[in-house]
């Protein structure tokens, strides 16, 4: 009796989502994930500003560390979409460089800004596309392709320039991620993110009314305090002497591209399903050749966006740009808690990770820092958060 | 049936004859609640040959295990005793040591391993922890001359076909200077010429002293070695026979049940007309190893028609799974011959092709084929159907509130308990993880459900429910079941007809109302 009356009480009735409550046990390490990801970046800001009295927190240097935290948070939340699935890609960083040489040459040819743009999307895509076809069609595991990637997309760039610097870029080229958005773009922007939090509200109100137990307070911290948020810092950043650059502009969009393919889509259920256990969704009729290979064509257009962010930054590009960025982006998706097992995370996860990674390199930098004690301080970070996890998980477990 | 000697309680005979090798006394073992094994007695001696037979799950691997010390000393009740000394083997390798050896039904053979150092797995020859390469390669060639097997022992074991695996883990165990080897169903994965060659070589075993446990469902193999027959169900010995009796009473010994009880638990509703038909298949061969290489399945015929439920019986390795996962696309071999699935001619390529054309299987293997371990009840639920809960602006995008009331809907026609979807599949108990994944196969347009074993593992609640929940997608559905099993219950009560399978071939066809004797004699090559 008892047992009966329980069910009709939690079952969700129809027209009620489910989306807060669709997500299990681990899905709720994740969100607590966020908020301590969340809390670490504050307190870590906290000791740059004081350290560096009161240089850190200033508007140009947090539009200095947006501009910083740009391509990783890019490449970040397109590995996500890998890692979630349960494949990798080690050959971001020379796939982005061979993709923004792509953008260079077709500037320095003369072409115009639409055109380079394009270029270096399509040949994105084209590394996408043939790592695509050797992980799926060969069967060689993602880690060995793409770390052939890694090799073979930079030895081409190489050879093409004979290891040299190709630019300058039009400013126009330049102004896509460095560039200051003007004050329209701006108030634009924080009219979105405060509808967005007014809609959030109103929604978790009505889920809130219909349903017995209370909402728990992180999910209205993440939907509502947090578009709330970045608003205000935007705006407080546009003030400042350099103002917000365009690079913002990039990191949301592909954010929240990602975001709605991942949490809305069928495509992104099916790479969570994929994720978890490969063989048991392939019998559930899911068609993970195809799935997979999709994935690694997002991750193309991926590259693409981040080499012309990449020469933008830099004006030109140069032999060395991106180095060790896989590896960067790797480690902030995995901070921000996508499981390597495939199966768990988030892009939101993936983009704060790098932006807590850029504000250690930023922070130490401003307290003149050895760059080399910034790779020690993110290494450390790294397996920090991972070993945390694992406790945090274990000791779940062993509860249950 | 008046022949049947029960002898549970059996003391060892004090008789004359040769010594008594090997004995067990009172010998049970528990799983958490359930006890698998309970107050076994049994006595080998020298140059024996005892076969024990039982249906699956009636306790006799538990039994080996047992014996040969897999399960260790202090983990199981009662005692063995081996030339009337207790033995307390703490391990596998402790038994072998002494002289019990067991092969095995599940394999563990290495292939990036070397022939010769599988065959040696647990033992290496050599000194000073210092592997003797040489000596091992002889020791495999002679093992290996036994059934005139001309490989390189020390070629990788992957390039062994899974007969090849079996006769050199048999070779080895056979050259072992053993004082009781334990075969457990050795002959499930050879063709008849190197069974007979098995069987042949275990008959000079037996001159020589050695006493032989043999683990069988083949009843014909009996006739031919085994000089006493114990026979186990639900984890006791119910029989113990003198000589190897006919089959009828063994048969009668294995489902220790008259005809009469059996006919008790059937009389539901049959069914009363069948409408057309929803597979059709003819000729199938499943092969594994190349076309060349051993057919798991022999040009299997069988139809299915809409709102029928099709019982598909056989014993382990009688081919079953392998025919189910060839109608699904899952079978990474070669398979040959014609299906039709509803209107779409041809074996599906992949399970995604399958479940377009409106067949779903439900797979034996919970664990790594069923369960999404780690997502939500609601995502487990709906991951066949993700095409059907999709929004009216785009098909790319999933509409919750479909989603939603779909998964609230599935669940309270399934009873699954707790009714919380947004829990992890994983803390829900065996019964309900089968019903969500039952549910999971509830597609739009569904023709033909496959379900392989869908109550193995189930506790008798979940069971009694999941039956209910296929009578009703048989009949209201108008779908076309194929229920596999190796439980004669299951598929005498819950089939309005059962083919039998045995090694590889649809042997029979039973009407319902055929005895569970029938089915178990089709199935284990009783009658032909």
């Amino acid at each position: 009796m008892t047992t009966l009356k329980q069910n009709t009480e939690t079952l969700p009735g129809p027209g009620r989502s489910i989306s807060g409550g669709i997500g299990s046990g681990l899905r709720r390490l994740l969100v607590s994930r966020l908020a301590v990801l969340l809390i670490a970046t504050l307190v870590l800001i906290l000791y740059f500003q004081f350290a560096s009295d009161g240089v850190f927190l200033t508007p140009t240097n947090a539009s200095l560390l947006l501009r910083q935290a740009a391509v990783v948070a890019v490449l970040a939340a397109g590995v996500a979409v890998l890692i979630i699935v349960g494949e990798i890609d080690l050959s971001m960083g020379s796939a982005a460089f061979l993709a923004g040489l792509v953008a260079a040459q077709c500037q320095v040819a003369g072409l115009d800004l639409v055109t380079s743009i394009l270029a270096a999307v399509g040949a994105g895509v084209l590394m996408g596309i043939v790592q695509a076809i050797a992980t799926v069609s060969f069967a060689i595991p993602a880690f060995i392709v793409t770390l052939a990637g890694f090799l073979v997309f930079r030895g081409i760039g190489l050879l093409w320039t004979n290891a040299g610097a190709v630019g300058p870029v039009s400013s126009d080229f330049i102004a896509l991620t460095e560039g200051r958005m003007p004050a329209v773009i701006v108030v634009a922007i924080v009219v979105l993110l405060m509808l967005t939090a007014v809609l959030q509200s109103y929604r978790t109100f009505r889920d809130a009314k219909a349903s017995i137990t209370p909402t728990p307070a992180r999910i209205y911290l993440q939907k509502v305090v947090v578009p709330l948020a970045a608003a205000a810092a935007l705006i407080w950043i546009s003030l400042g002497r350099s103002g917000a650059p365009y690079a913002t502009i990039w990191i949301g969009v592909v954010a929240l591209a990602l975001g709605v393919v991942l949490n809305k889509g069928k495509f992104g259920r099916q790479i969570f399903l994929l994720g978890s256990n490969r063989e048991a969704a392939v019998y559930a009729g899911i068609n993970a050749k195809r799935t997979v290979i999709i994935a690694f064509i997002i991750m193309g257009v991926i590259y693409g966006i981040a080499g012309v962010m990449l020469t933008a930054r830099g004006g030109t590009s140069t032999a060395d740009a991106g180095t060790t960025l896989e590896l960067v982006a790797i480690s902030a998706a995995v901070v921000g808690g996508n499981s390597l097992r495939g199966g768990v995370g988030s892009v939101v996860g993936a983009v704060m990770g790098a932006f807590l990674l850029s504000t250690i390199d930023n922070g130490m930098a401003l307290l003149g820092v050895s760059s080399y004690a910034q790779n020690v301080a993110k290494g450390l970070i790294l397996v920090l958060a991972v070993g945390l996890d694992g406790y945090f998980l274990r000791r779940r477990r062993s509860r249950s | 049936m008046a022949e049947v000697a029960t002898t549970t309680g059996l003391v060892p005979h004090e008789g004359t004859g040769p010594a008594v090798v090997l004995s067990g006394h009172d010998l049970g073992k528990t799983y958490g609640s359930t006890k698998v094994l309970n107050g076994v007695n049994f006595t080998l001696r020298e140059g024996e040959v005892l076969a024990i037979a039982g249906e699956n799950g009636a306790g006799k691997s538990t039994l080996m295990k047992i014996i040969a010390g897999i399960i260790s000393a202090g983990d199981y009740e009662g005692s063995v005793q081996l030339d009337g000394d207790e033995v307390m083997f703490a391990s596998a390798k402790a038994g072998t040591e002494a002289g019990v050896v067991l092969v095995p039904q599940e394999l563990h053979v290495v292939p990036h391993l070397s022939i010769a150092e599988n065959m040696h797995q647990g033992n290496l020859p050599g000194r000073f922890g210092i592997y003797d390469e040489r000596l091992s390669i002889k020791e495999a060639k002679q093992a290996l001359a036994i059934f005139d097997l001309h490989l390189d022992p020390s070629a990788p074991a992957s390039t062994l076909s899974p007969p090849q695996r079996r006769l050199i883990v048999l070779a080895a165990a056979l050259h072992r200077s053993a004082r009781v080897l334990i075969l457990d169903e050795p002959t499930a994965a050879l063709t008849d010429s190197e069974a007979s060659v098995l069987l042949e070589h275990i008959q000079s075993l037996r001159s020589s002293g050695v006493g032989i446990i043999y683990v069988t469902h083949r009843l014909d193999e009996l006739d031919q070695i085994a000089d006493r027959v114990l026979v186990l169900r639900n984890g006791a010995m119910v029989s113990e026979f003198d000589t190897v009796p006919p089959r009828r009473d063994l048969v009668s010994a294995m489902l220790g049940k008259t005809l009469e009880s059996i006919q008790a638990i059937r009389g539901e509703a049959t069914i009363e007309e069948t409408g057309g038909r929803v597979l059709k298949v003819r000729d199938l061969c499943v092969y594994s190893g190349g076309i060349t290489g051993r057919a798991r399945v022999h040009n299997a015929n069988l139809d299915v028609f809409e709102g029928e439920i099709v019982g598909l019986y056989g014993l382990v390795g009688a081919g079953r799974s392998e025919l189910a996962r060839a109608l699904y696309g899952a079978w990474p071999e070669t398979i040959t011959g014609e299906c039709v699935i509803g209107g779409s001619s041809g074996f599906p390529k992949r399970p995604h092709r399958a479940v377009k054309s409106g067949l779903v299987l439900l797979s034996e293997d919970r664990k790594s084929q069923g369960i999404l371990s780690g997502q939500s009840v609601a995502r487990n639920l709906t991951a066949s159907m993700l095409g059907e809960l999709t929004t009216s602006m785009s098909r790319l995008l999933l509409d919750e509130q479909k989603e939603s009331s779909r998964v609230a809907e599935l669940m309270k026609k399934l009873g699954v308990r707790p009714s919380r979807p947004d829990l992890p599949i994983d803390a829900l108990s065996g019964g309900n993880q089968q019903k969500v994944l039952l549910g999971r196969c509830l597609i739009d347009g569904l023709k033909v459900l496959v379900l392989d074993e869908p109550t193995l593992g189930v506790d008798v609640g979940a069971r009694k429910e999941i039956y209910l929940m296929i009578r009703s997608i048989a009949r209201e559905l108008k779908v076309g079941i194929l229920l596999i099993s190796s439980d004669v219950d299951e598929v005498l009560t819950q089939a309005d007809r059962t083919l039998v399978m045995y090694k590889g071939r649809i042997r029979a066809e039973f009407p319902r109302g055929a005895s569970s004797h029938d089915l178990l004699s089709a199935a284990t090559g009783a009658v032909s």
